[in-house]
């Protein structure tokens, strides 16, 4: 991974929660489930240039399909993450680590 | 099919407006969805809430997203495009002085060119608002022998038809339609009793024009013929009056004593020419009196059938309004109905904004100036582009680009002032400019306005832009900062020519306009128009009334105004001059075969006293003149031109009566300042009491407070006691005269303004390029004060510099203001298009205004220290 490639941090949100919605991640979705998990209010706007900036960087990638549950029948789209992506989350996750190392006292999840 | 969830509409169209195409569809269709369901949990004004933050809140990232640099370097134009503006912004950021200046300019310029075109636009451009308008014609009848004639020769090509005529006309084949129509005001009694505008139309008109009544009926064809006893009233008289009462259908009004229903509204803000009229009345409701063959009161207006031009109808039409008569005495005249209309404004309108298009140029070459001096000032960076591969067409583009920045920002500017001043002027506009109330800043006016605004750009850019990036000098890297003097000195030569030759003349065209009005208003009145006020009033004739009753109301109604403190003298006239009334009457006189024609003014006993007209020779009336032996008055030049000056004694014959002239008063103006002195004859009223007093003349004391409202007030209890008269206004004379050259002191207002804008333009824009080519020449300044110049040679060397520049501009504007005096000559009074006073005093003006301009500079020029000059260098 080149240099300056580095998650923002959130990027580093809207990329884990494409993961966690699985197959149903598309814009209002993952808006939805990092609002649940972050108790954060994010606007439908900023998830999309997010996803498409990280779709830019091929971090993630764009399908359309229509769901079951829409009666209307219109395609949606929905992001996936790709191999990258899973990389780019990995190595945000273990400079993270690195980071953190010797300092577990201080540094303590708090609230949920 | 997808039902479109009612979110809140302007949110909606706002993120459509940022979102990037691609990504429309998908954001604003799941935010929608969301909004449904947040709609369903937790009702209509949260979810609403909910929707407008979303939008707010995401406006910034995606308008971030379509903004964005492209990761990879961009091909298209558009990236050197953003990136010109990007630069170009830099630039003028970081001179914000010479940047306010030239938006401040230009934003002059594009506001006088918008304002007049936003009153050209609905008065001028705009189609009639009928339909087929472009085929509607007005029929006139022409007297030839009515040109020379006084008091009728203002309408001698534009004479109302009779009613034989217009039975005549409606069996024409080249008129698929005929109409006509009159004017008036009619008494409307009620509460207020006062006087209303109407108009009398045939059945036909209406129609024709495809007006549609907003409630009830138009008039059938019945009412061509016998009055029905109905009328159709205004969309704004019957919100009014009425107070859009839907029953009005069912009310009764009593216009000129007779009882009407109302049958019909017509659609709001109908008005076919001059006052919108409150009331419309059938033509049946004329009297048989008034539909014979010599009362000319209809104006008749047609729509040409398919295929007929005006010139090939004329011969179908031209027999049936001659009638009998000999071409020579009557004829007809055809005229599309928007010229009749519009024509007499368009060329009045068009010479000011050919004034407010020379003020836009103006700061289009302070522009020119601006970007010259400081592109050559960088060709140092042109020069290193262009040996780092950028081609010419970039440069050129970069340039224009910049000065379209600042043209852009002067048009949002410049809208801003237009849609301030745009009321004002309205307000100074002469209220007979048709469609005034219809003048706006709309979209068309906008689109003029940014179109004014690039095309100036381009005009003030491609010069410099030119100028700036030329290879042909082979100016090197090393010489460029001082290579550019020449080029400078060349390109100043022409912006300061140009400038000198605008503004001259703009300021000759201003000096003409202002000198009319001047003249104008210095032209000798023939009466006193100080502390004189005139009383309007409308006097209804009761049939059943023997007509020698007039005059001896008359005079009770003047003994009851000359008792109001501060009157010093009363005195009724048929028509006071002024007023808009006038009338003329042909007389003959013995000796002569030809009848001949004056303006007619039935006065009472002490008029000529409370006007002060001057008595020439033998008397004014007095006791002496006695109910039944008629005399008369003559003004001068009635007595020189039908009784070569000695007019005392000798008779002429009106209407069957043998009046006597007793007494020659000096000329007195009727209509308007500057008129050509007419013959006018006074007759007394009650020697000739079957002419009307409209008008009532009062002279107040000097110091008298203003007694407008007294006078009405004695006006109004009179009438309600003698219930023959109803006050109509109350005005000043002085008033009344300034209102007469209304068109004139508009169009001299609005050039004095022009001319001053271009007066402070072209200094503005002088002094900087003198400035700067000061600053050019500081170190050959320097040379010369080391050498043993002294500053007072200093000063002659830039002023005779600057007198150079100015010179040759000089002869090129004036023969530009020949042109423009020529354009004009027809708006002028009192001042030949050519006269060599008002040439000269402009020329005095702008030559001394550059000057002026110049001498700032130059006094820097002469202080300056050639050490220190030498030094820097």
């Amino acid at each position: 991974m080149a240099r300056g490639d580095y998650l923002g941090e959130f990027e580093e949100l809207v990329l884990l929660a494409v993961v966690r919605c699985g197959h149903d991640a598309y814009g209002m979705e993952v808006r939805r489930e990092i609002a649940a998990r972050t108790g954060r209010e994010v606007s439908i706007g900023a998830v999309y240039a997010t996803m498409e900036r990280l779709a830019a960087k091929s971090l993630v990638r764009a399908v359309s399909r229509t769901r079951d549950a829409d009666q209307d029948g219109r395609p949606r789209k929905f992001y996936e993450i790709t191999r990258s992506g899973d990389e780019a989350l990995a190595v945000a996750e273990s400079i993270r680590l690195r980071m953190r190392q010797g300092l577990r006292p201080r540094i303590r999840p708090t609230g949920r | 099919m997808m039902v479109l969830p009612p979110a809140p509409r302007i949110a909606r169209r706002l993120l459509k407006l940022v979102t990037p195409i691609e990504h429309r569809g998908a954001v604003i269709g799941e935010l929608d969805r969301e909004y449904e369901q947040t709609r369903g949990e937790r009702g209509r004004l949260k979810a609403r809430g909910w929707y407008w933050r979303q939008v707010l809140t995401s406006i910034p990232p995606l308008w971030r997203l379509g903004h964005a640099q492209p990761l990879r370097p961009a091909r298209d134009r558009s990236r050197h495009f953003a990136s010109d503006v990007r630069h170009a912004l830099r630039r003028w950021a970081a001179r914000p002085a010479t940047t306010l200046t030239a938006v401040a300019t230009l934003a002059i310029g594009l506001a006088a060119v918008t304002s007049i075109f936003s009153v050209i636009n609905a008065v001028v451009l705009r189609p009639l608002p009928w339909i087929e308008s472009d085929r509607l014609v007005a029929v006139w009848v022409v007297r030839p022998l009515w040109r020379e004639m006084p008091g009728l020769s203002a309408s001698w090509d534009r004479g109302d038809v009779s009613w034989p005529i217009w039975t005549d006309l409606q069996g024409v084949r080249a008129l698929a339609d005929i109409g006509v129509w009159s004017s008036g005001q009619a008494f409307l009694a009620g509460e207020s009793n006062e006087m209303v505008p109407f108009n009398t139309v045939s059945s036909s008109f209406l129609p024709m024009l495809g007006v549609q009544p907003a409630v009830g009926r138009f008039f059938a064809s019945a009412d061509d013929i016998s009055d029905a006893g109905t009328t159709l009233i205004s969309y704004d008289n019957w919100r009014r009056r009425f107070g859009s009462d839907p029953s009005v259908l069912e009310r009764d009004v009593t216009l000129n004593g007779v009882a009407r229903r109302v049958i019909g509204v017509l659609p709001p803000h109908f008005s076919f020419s001059g006052t919108p009229p409150e009331f419309v009345l059938p033509i049946g409701a004329i009297p048989l009196a008034g539909r014979t063959s010599g009362n000319h009161q209809l104006k008749a207006v047609g729509r040409l059938a398919a295929g007929v031009s005006l010139s090939s109808a004329l011969p179908d039409i031209e027999p049936r309004v001659r009638g009998g008569d000999d071409p020579s005495r009557k004829t007809a005249r055809l005229v599309s109905l928007a010229d009749d209309q519009l024509g007499p404004s368009r060329k009045p309108l068009y010479a000011l904004f050919a004034g407010a298009v020379m003020v836009l140029l103006l700061a289009g070459t302070n522009m020119t100036g601006l970007l010259l001096s400081d592109g050559l000032s960088r060709r140092n960076e042109m020069t290193v582009r262009v040996a780092l591969g950028a081609s010419r067409a970039r440069l050129v583009r970069q340039l224009l680009s910049e000065s379209a920045l600042l043209a852009l920002v002067a048009w949002a500017v410049g809208l801003l002032v237009a849609v301030w001043f745009t009321p004002v002027l309205i307000s100074l506009a002469p209220a007979e400019l048709p469609r005034l109330g219809q003048v706006e800043v709309n979209a068309q006016v906008l689109i003029f306005a940014l179109l004014a605004a690039l095309v100036i750009a381009v005009f003030s850019a491609v010069g410099p832009a030119l100028a700036v990036t030329s290879t042909r000098s082979g100016i090197t890297l090393r010489e460029a900062p001082r290579g550019g003097a020449s080029r400078r000195h060349a390109g100043q030569m022409i912006v300061v020519s140009v400038q000198v030759a605008l503004a001259l003349a703009l300021v000759v065209g201003t000096a003409l306009l202002a000198e009319t009005v001047r003249q104008l208003r210095s032209t000798p009145t023939g009466f006193d128009t100080a502390n004189l006020l005139v009383a309007t009033v409308r006097t209804l004739r009761d049939a059943d009334e023997p007509i020698d009753l007039g005059p001896r109301r008359t005079a009770l109604l003047l003994d009851r105004l000359a008792a109001i403190p501060g009157v010093t003298g009363v005195a009724g006239t048929g028509s006071a001059p002024f007023s808009g009334l006038s009338g003329a009457n042909g007389i003959s006189i013995p000796g002569r075969t030809v009848d001949v024609s004056a303006n007619r003014q039935i006065v009472t006993d002490h008029y000529f006293a409370v006007m002060r007209i001057a008595t020439l020779a033998g008397r004014v009336f007095d006791s002496r003149d006695l109910a039944d032996r008629p005399t008369a008055v003559v003004s001068r030049e009635f007595a020189r031109r039908y009784f070569d000056g000695t007019a005392l004694g000798r008779t002429f014959v009106l209407n069957g009566k043998t009046l006597e002239i007793v007494g020659v008063v000096e000329d007195a103006a009727s209509r308007r300042f500057g008129e050509i002195p007419q013959p006018v004859f006074y007759g007394l009223d009650r020697q000739l009491p079957s002419w009307r007093m409209n008008n009532f003349v009062l002279r107040s004391d000097h110091n008298a407070p203003p007694l407008s409202a007294e006078i009405i007030a004695a006006l109004r209890d009179f009438g309600q006691r003698e219930r023959w008269l109803v006050p109509v206004r109350v005005e000043r004379m002085d008033v009344m005269m300034t209102s007469s050259i209304a068109a004139e002191r508009f169009r001299a207002t609005l050039a004095v303004s022009f001319g001053v804008c271009a007066l402070t333009l072209a200094v503005v824009g002088i002094y900087g390029l003198m400035s700067r080519s000061v600053a050019d020449r500081q170190r050959e300044i320097g040379v010369r004060l080391a050498l043993g110049a002294t500053p007072a040679d200093i000063y002659r060397l830039i002023i005779g510099h600057s007198v150079r520049l100015v010179a040759f501009g000089v002869l090129v504007g004036l023969m530009l203001a020949l042109l423009v005096a020529r354009y004009l000559a027809s708006m002028l009074f009192g001042v030949s298009p050519t006269a060599i006073p008002v040439f000269g005093v402009a020329t005095i003006i702008v030559v001394g205004a550059a000057i002026l301009a110049t001498a700032v500079p130059a006094s820097r020029a002469c202080r300056l220290n050639p050490v220190v000059v030498m030094k820097a260098e």
